[in-house]
């Protein structure tokens, strides 16, 4: 009997289907795809998701050199073959008619084609100038190879630490909160969390949105009749909240204060976990200029210092009702259950998101939540490679690889060491933080503004930096400074760029992604880039190639060889900085085997890469067994798994601040946000993401089914302000804060439902720059900007929009 | 064209979630599966992607379906590719 081809696709969908069901329904995860989508012309290959943190496996189906199907891989164990939105429509990401296929270079004004040569020739003449003023300004989109490459280029090359990732903006507060706990970054359990708890509390996370597979492994759970208490602790209800048991609606920044009322709640009641906190715990506060470590305190200060928070004076600060504080003290206080806590930007871009990153990990540690699958105080990253690349690679202006600092002189030495550079090339002063980065950036050379030339590869800071007149546009017009911008699409951040390079995207190139479980994830390049568009990573080593041509010592090793030398299997050197040999050799493979000699300082060992070929994903620390075979880590620092815990211990802090394998619980306390809702600006004006666009929708936008179902941003305010002023919905407002004013839809009664005196805008719309408006507060010590929280006010300035129109 | 493989999450009213296989059984845009326990295979044609949207909605409405998740989309022969509508800027 033969099919046609329209019938046979789909009895291939519901094979896919029908298989995923079995799945859910008991069956175990499958040793190999049971439901392998039969297309004769098409070939399949494993690939993480391109878009958030969750680390999703799709399998990608390519014919004819183009990507012509996804599915949801079966034998991944994070999202066992279910996709979000945004997942199942990831190829076609790279199908926008508007792809970048050719470099650059602004003319009078205008942007016109020029040569690859040309361009690397002009941006290595531009370095060459002035090393000293470059900076580099990447993302937890960056491969892991590619990031590596652009730190060794900047920190083991030019001596300079003026490197950063997006991840400034994103998750700087969860790291400083990690290491100013434990002594290290990232999480210590992993999703089985999400199976294993009894209670999931958001703090501030919309997770059915934000991270949709992992809300949909909780959400379940129900369905096979377990029974899961959801608490949202939020600001507005959002689509997460219609799940939730209880939802706990708190006053903007008042996290910090209910945080210590469960402290407080589980001292005064005695239902701490007194063994834990005896055997496992020090105690810690901020000194008066916070700092990551800041001073000891004891365990009878800590009390006192709590005091203050009674559930009454808890509702005073936040509005969340005394007995709904006790019920969050009271479940803490119980021994009989399991409690995950997740969060993601609603504490990290906070401008105390150290500190409520710390108290909520104190809570766990506290209760004796804590170390147990289920029993997890839990960071959810926003971008595939956030922790893989951002923070484990080193990014950051003040980190070296596997989690060594720039300012340590024994770090230093070891990284020179491994990279082979004379001792004294790494420059031990760190590098400007985002924010500074481009506060220099945007002011002129001749009143301080010492960095002249910024490479800004695969983010979008024209969007995504906050208070964008001051950070971004401000560069307009200024004769000395130099913008050059790899990307695959015109964004923002390309409107004001002098030099534009065409990019490569996900499977058009190897790569290698680390999610926000710990889980290293590897893929094979499957289609080719279109026009002339080439890998960030190539980029990277073609402009030191450049530069190793024009001289520059620092592209020599201590031997004089070139910063990058790729070898193959003979031994024979690659010239792997001609695009015409790039792929002789597997250039991610080579640079991720030396990066993995950083990797077992921090414990954070990875395999080879051969490893991950044959994995979706393993999570660190990953440990040779004695018959050769490689094994994660779920749990760390818990005995019954982390392979680095010493016997009896039962759990081990073994990288702890304070040398005695104790973690240290925080004390800190409420404190108001840096501006408030006034009589001026009486509203709260948060930000953030919606499920159909990843982060600023260069690549959302440009799938039609995506950008069809939310076309365009808006302004989400309660309908009681509404009535009051008069507004109706979907009519244009004006949003004003003291930076400006942005003019969008208003959508009431919506997807997400503020409290009166609160709005919500994403930030996903190039056309609705939202970031135009937003403070951007910093955290002191994480340095990561609040865009969260600041002071607004609305008018009315449009005419109603027909009826039916969108919103 | 849009071809995809979607799980419908059955309700536990048996009574509903009956009611609910029928429904998606009489309508030529679906194929269903093989139901297993609460979970029930279905594969979806969509003319395009208004239309895709539209039979999600209706799956996501109807009684006796908790939850419309979705495995596979298959967009061969989709001309499914855009660029960002034309420029407006309403910041002053």
């Amino acid at each position: 009997m033969s099919i046609d081809r329209r019938t046979f696709v789909k009895l291939s969908a519901l094979a896919a289907a029908s298989a995923v069901a079995g799945t859910r329904a008991g069956a175990a995860t499958p040793a190999k795809a049971i439901a392998e989508p039969g297309l004769e012309d098409v070939t399949w290959n494993k690939a993480p998701c391109r878009f958030c943190g969750t680390g999703c496996h799709v399998r990608v189906g390519v014919k004819d050199n183009k990507v012509v199907a996804i599915q949801g891989d079966q034998l991944a164990d994070v999202n066992k073959g279910l996709l979000c939105v945004k997942g199942y429509h990831v190829g076609l990401a790279l199908y926008g008619k508007d792809r970048l296929t050719t470099p650059l270079l602004r003319k009078n004004g205008k942007l016109e084609p020029i040569s690859w040569d040309e361009a690397l020739n002009i941006f290595a003449k531009r370095v060459m100038a002035a090393p000293d003023k470059f900076a580099f300004y990447g993302s937890g989109q960056w491969t892991i190879p590619e990031g590596y490459a652009a730190q060794k280029f900047m920190k083991g090359g030019l001596s300079n630490n003026h490197i950063e990732p997006n991840a400034r903006l994103c998750m700087a507060s969860a790291v400083t909160g990690f290491l100013s706990t434990y002594g290290v970054d990232e999480p210590a359990g992993c999703y089985e969390d999400l199976d294993k708890c009894n209670v999931l509390i958001l703090w501030g996370n919309n997770m059915a949105e934000m991270h949709p597979v992992l809300f949909s492994r909780v959400i379940d759970r129900r369905s096979r009749g377990e029974e899961v208490t959801l608490i949202d602790l939020g600001t507005r209800r959002t689509r997460s909240t219609e799940y939730c048991q209880h939802f706990l609606q708190f006053r903007p920044h008042s996290d910090l204060a209910i945080a210590n009322g469960i402290a407080h709640l589980l001292l005064k009641n005695k239902t701490y976990d007194a063994k834990f906190v005896e055997r496992f715990c020090n105690f810690r506060k901020n000194t008066a200029e916070p700092t990551l470590l800041g001073e000891p305190m004891t365990f009878a200060d800590y009390q006192k210092e709590l005091e203050l928070y009674t559930p009454e004076h808890v509702e005073k600060i936040s509005g969340v009702p005394a007995e709904k504080i006790r019920m969050l003290g009271d479940l803490f206080g119980r021994k009989d259950i399991r409690i995950t806590s997740t969060w993601c930007m609603g504490f990290n871009q906070h401008s105390r998101g150290t500190d409520i990153n710390r108290l909520v990990h104190g809570v766990h540690m506290l209760s004796g939540h804590w170390g147990k699958p289920g029993d997890a105080p839990t960071s959810l990253t926003g971008q595939p490679s956030a922790c893989g690349t951002a923070r484990e690679v080193g990014t950051m202006c003040h980190f070296l690889p596997g989690g060594r600092l720039v300012a340590n002189a024994d770090h230093r030495k070891e990284s020179e060491e491994i990279w082979h550079v004379p001792a004294g090339r790494i420059n031990a002063k760190p590098g400007y933080h985002t924010v500074k980065m481009f506060e220099k950036f945007c002011t002129p050379g001749d009143k301080g503004g010492d960095i002249s030339t910024v490479f800004v590869q695969v983010t979008n800071p024209g969007q995504t930096l906050p208070d964008l007149h001051r950070l971004f546009k401000a560069k307009q017009g200024l004769a000395d400074k130099f913008l050059i911008v790899s990307d695959v699409y015109p964004t923002a951040t390309t409107e004001l760029a002098d030099l534009v390079l065409p990019a490569a995207m996900w499977v058009e190139k190897n790569g290698m992604y680390g999610n926000s479980e710990r889980r290293t994830q590897q893929w094979f390049k499957m289609v080719k880039p279109p026009g002339d568009a080439r890998d960030d990573c190539w980029m990277t080593i073609a402009l030191a190639r450049k530069l190793f041509e024009l001289g520059h010592p620092g592209m020599k090793d201590k031997d004089g060889k070139f910063l990058f030398t790729v070898k193959d299997d003979a031994g024979k050197e690659v010239p792997a900085w001609e695009w015409a040999h790039y792929y002789d050799v597997n250039v991610d493979q080579s640079l991720f085997e030396e990066y993995r000699k950083f990797s077992t300082y921090k414990h954070k060992n990875l395999a080879p890469y051969t490893e991950y070929v044959k994995a979706r994903g393993l999570r660190w620390p990953v440990v040779q067994q004695t018959d050769g075979s490689w094994r994660e880590t779920k749990f760390r620092f818990s005995e019954f798994d982390d392979p680095f815990v010493k016997k009896g211990a039962e759990i081990q802090f073994y990288h702890s601040v304070t040398k005695d394998d104790r973690a240290l619980i925080w004390f800190a306390p409420y404190v108001k946000a840096a501006e408030e809702p006034d009589a001026e600006y009486p509203f709260w004006l948060c930000t953030g993401r919606v499920l159909e666009h990843w982060h600023s929708g260069t690549m959302t936008m440009r799938i039609p089914q995506l950008s069809g179902a939310m076309p365009h941003a808006y302004v989400e305010m309660n309908p009681e302000d509404a009535v009051e002023r008069g507004i109706a919905n979907g009519e244009t407002i004006a949003v004003k804060t003291r930076r400006g004013e942005l003019q969008l839809p208003v959508w009431i009664n919506g997807r997400g439902q503020p409290p009166r005196g609160s709005l919500f805008v994403p930030f996903f719309d190039q056309r609705l720059l939202v970031n135009n408006i937003t403070l951007g507060d910093p955290d002191p010590i994480s340095f990561q900007p609040d865009y969260k929280k600041c002071a607004a006010t609305v008018a009315r300035v449009g005419v109603a929009r027909p009826a039916g129109a969108a919103i | 064209m849009i071809i995809s493989g979607l799980i419908l999450s059955l309700s536990a009213d048996e009574a509903l979630t009956a009611q609910a296989i029928t429904s998606v059984s009489t309508r030529a845009e679906f194929m269903p599966g093989e139901r297993n326990a609460r979970w029930l295979p279905v594969a979806m044609e969509a003319r395009d992607d208004a239309e895709s949207r539209d039979l999600h909605d209706w799956l996501n409405a109807l009684p006796g379906v908790d939850f419309v998740d979705v495995v596979y989309v298959n967009f061969d022969e989709d001309e499914a590719t855009a660029s960002l509508p034309p420029e407006v800027n309403h910041e002053h």
